[in-house]
C-alpha cells in the first residue's frame, strides 16, 4: 500500500522552528529535520507539530510526503510511538557498555563548600582489586560485552594511587584474557597527581580526564582550599599546571563549577583558557560549565546559592558565543551539540554497569557513595554467591529494584512529554528521590532550549528566540 | 464524509491553539475545505483576512530539503554517561 493509500497521523514528538527563510520541522523520535519554505510552510509545520491527529496526506506534496515519512514525522495510525521509545530504552539499558566506576576513596585534600561527600577515610584495598576483578570477569562473560569502561572516581581518586596502580593492572590483564577492549576516565581535582602525568596516562589507558576548576585564582583558591592549612600550594596553580600537561595525551575535560558566588569568572577564566593555549593542544581543551546544585541530600544547602536555570543558561549562552569556532563548549544534555534521540542511557541506568563505594558495597550512581542506604550490594557477599551484586539485605534489595524497574515511559509526566526520546526522564536520581524542583528544570531546560539546538545543530539561524510552552511539550 | 474541524492558527508556535503570532505582521488563517477526504483536515479560523484558502484538491504550497536524516540523528552507541542533566554531578563519558 503506498503512503498516500494508507492512514497516517502526524507523531507528537514533532516540532516547529522558525528559521530565516521558512522553518524547521523536527522530530525528537527520529533526529530527522526538514527545512520547509514556500507560502504554507508555517501553516504545514504548525498542522505536523500539533496535537496528533489523522491527516488527509493529499494536501501535502509528494516530495515532502516522502520526507515526512523517512523523517517518522507522520506515522501510520495506530502506531504506539511510545512503545517503540520503551523499547529504545530498554534496549539501551541492555546494551550500553560495562562502566566500572571505582571509588578509590572517599578522602579528599580540598575541603570545597559545597561537597556532597563526607571525606572519609574510607578507601578500596588491595585486596579488594581481586574481588573487583571477579565480579568484573562474571560479568563481562554473562553479558558477553567487549568493552570494559573503568572510570577512577572519588574522594580524590589520586589519593589513592596504590590501588589504581594494582586494579588498573589486573584489570588490563583481564580484558587481554577475555579479548575485550579496555579504556578508563578519571575524575579529579589535579592537584596530587604523579610527576609523569604523560606516562601514568597512558598506562592506566585513560582516555578522559575532568579537572575542576571554581573561576580563576582568588575564588578557586577560597572555594577548592586545601585542607590542611600548611599546604602553601596553590590549588589553582596547580590544576592548571596539570591541565597544560595532559593536554599532549589525552582529552580534558575542563568543568567550571559555578554557582552565584564565582559566576563572574566564568567568562574570564575562559580568556584564562585561551590565552593559555588549551584549546590549540594536541587534544584540545573541552570547557564543561557545570552549574553547582543539590547533587544529593547531603548538600541540600545548596539550594540557596545555585544559579535559576535561566541565569545558568545565560551564562552557558555566553560561554559558547565567546567559543565560536575557537573551542568547544560540551552541555550535558546535549553532549552532540544537537538534541539526538538517546540510545545509551546513564552508567546508573546500564544494567551490566557498577559503582564500588569506598566501602566495597555496590552503587548505582556515583552520587550515592556516601548514602550506604543506597546501597544495592555488596562487593564480597557474607556467603557463596555467583551474583553478589544480589545483596540478601533487604534495603539493598529494594533499592535494587528501584533501579531495576526504572522506566520513564510509564511515568505519569515523561509518558506525557513530547521531549521524552531525546530526555528519558534526565537525571534518574531525581526521580529516585522525588525530586521535583530538579525534574521542573529538566523539563524547563528543553523547552529553553531545544529550538536553538535544532537550529544550531543545521546551521541554521533561529527566526528570534523561542522558548517552548508546556503545551509543546505535553499535547494531551 | 463529514471532516472533523478543529482550530488551527498558523500563528501558534505553541501548537496549543493560542493566538500568538509567531509571524508578526501575518495574521494568518487558512482553511482547507477537505470534506470530501477521509481522515480530516479542515483548518478553519475565525479570522476576516485569511491569508489564503485552498480549493479541494489542491495541495499545500511547500517546498521541503531535508538538513538531517533519522540515520544520522542516530546516536553512536558509544554512550555511557555517568551523568547528564541539568543540574550536572558528574563527568560524561563516552565508552
Amino acid at each position: 500500500m503506498s503512503a498516500t493509500q494508507a492512514t497516517f497521523s502526524n507523531s507528537r514528538y514533532n516540532f516547529v522552528v522558525p528559521v530565516e527563510g521558512g522553518c524547521l520541522l523536527y522530530s525528537s523520535f527520529s533526529g530527522a529535520v526538514i527545512q520547509l519554505g514556500g507560502a504554507d510552510a508555517a501553516l504545514a509545520g504548525n498542522l505536523l507539530a500539533s496535537r496528533p491527529r489523522e491527516l488527509d496526506l493529499e494536501v501535502f506534496p509528494d516530495s515532502l510526503l516522502a520526507d515526512l515519512v523517512a523523517g517518522s514525522f507522520i506515522v501510520p495510525s495506530g502506531f504506539d510511538e511510545l512503545d517503540a521509545v520503551r523499547d529504545h530504552f530498554w534496549q539501551a539499558r541492555r546494551e550500553t557498555a560495562l562502566a566500572l566506576t571505582l571509588t578509590t576513596t572517599l578522602d579528599c585534600n580540598l575541603g570545597c563548600y559545597y561537597c556532597y561527600e563526607d571525606r572519609s577515610e574510607a578507601r578500596l584495598e588491595a585486596a579488594s582489586a581481586a574481588d573487583v576483578v571477579t565480579w568484573t570477569r562474571r560479568r563481562l562473560i554473562t553479558s558477553g560485552k567487549k568493552t570494559l569502561h573503568v572510570d577512577w572516581y572519588g574522594g580524590e581518586p589520586l589519593l589513592n594511587q596504590a590501588f589504581i596502580e594494582t586494579a588498573s593492572v589486573l584489570l588490563q590483564q583481564l580484558c587481554v584474557e577475555l579479548e575485550v577492549a579496555f579504556s578508563a576516565s578519571i575524575i579529579s581535582n589535579g592537584t596530587c597527581w604523579p610527576e609523569d602525568v604523560g606516562a601514568f596516562v597512558q598506562r592506566h589507558k585513560i582516555r578522559q580526564a575532568q579537572i575542576s576548576f571554581d573561576g580563576m585564582r582568588r575564588n578557586h583558591d577560597q572555594r577548592r582550599r586545601f585542607r590542611d592549612k600548611n599546604q602553601p600550594d596553590s590549588s589553582f596553580d596547580l590544576a592548571v599546571s596539570l591541565v597544560d600537561q595532559l593536554l599532549d595525551f589525552v582529552r580534558v575535560d575542563v568543568r567550571i563549577n559555578i554557582d552565584r558566588k564565582n559566576q563572574a569568572d566564568v567568562i574570564p577564566f575562559v580568556e584564562f583558557a585561551q590565552s593559555r593555549g588549551w584549546f590549540q593542544r594536541k587534544f584540545p581543551a573541552v570547557i564543561q560549565p557545570a552549574r553547582l546544585s543539590a547533587y544529593s541530600d547531603a548538600s541540600a544547602f545548596m539550594r540557596k546559592s545555585e544559579l535559576t536555570l535561566s541565569e545558568y543558561d545565560e551564562l552557558r549562552a555566553a560561554v559558547r558565543e565567546r567559543a565560536r569556532g575557537y573551542f568547544s563548549v560540551e552541555e550535558s544534555e546535549a553532549p552532540e551539540g544537537f538534541p539526538v534521540p538517546r540510545s545509551s542511557v546513564c552508567a546508573a541506568l546500564a544494567n551490566d554497569s557498577v559503582v564500588v563505594g569506598a566501602d566495597d558495597k555496590f552503587y548505582r550512581c556515583g552520587l550515592q557513595v556516601s548514602e550506604p542506604h543506597r546501597a544495592v550490594g555488596m562487593l564480597r557477599p557474607g556467603h557463596a554467591n555467583l551474583f553478589p551484586i544480589l545483596g540478601q539485605d533487604a534495603g539493598q534489595q529494594s533499592q535494587r529494584a528501584w533501579w531495576d524497574g526504572f522506566d520513564p515511559t510509564v511515568l505519569p509526566s515523561c509518558s506525557r512529554c513530547s521531549f521524552l526520546p531525546i530526555c528519558w526522564g534526565g537525571c534518574p536520581k531525581k526521580h529516585l528521590e522525588g525530586d521535583e524542583h530538579a525534574l521542573q528544570e529538566q523539563g524547563a531546560y528543553w523547552r529553553r532550549n531545544l529550538a536553538r539546538l535544532v537550529a544550531d545543530g543545521v546551521g541554521r539561524k533561529l527566526d528570534r528566540p523561542l522558548e517552548l510552552t508546556e503545551s509543546d511539550q505535553f499535547r494531551d | 464524509m463529514e471532516a472533523d474541524l478543529f482550530s488551527f492558527f498558523l500563528c501558534s508556535f505553541t501548537n496549543n491553539g493560542a493566538t500568538i503570532n509567531a509571524f508578526p505582521g501575518n495574521a494568518i488563517a487558512v482553511e482547507l475545505n477537505m470534506a470530501a477526504k477521509t481522515g480530516v483536515t479542515l483548518i478553519a479560523s475565525d479570522s476576516k483576512n485569511p491569508i489564503g484558502k485552498t480549493k479541494p484538491g489542491t495541495k499545500l504550497e511547500v517546498v521541503s530539503v531535508t538538513l538531517a536524516t533519522a540515520a544520522s540523528g542516530k546516536r553512536p552507541k558509544i554512550g555511557a554517561r555517568l551523568c547528564g542533566g541539568t543540574s550536572t554531578c558528574l563527568a560524561v563519558v563516552e565508552v
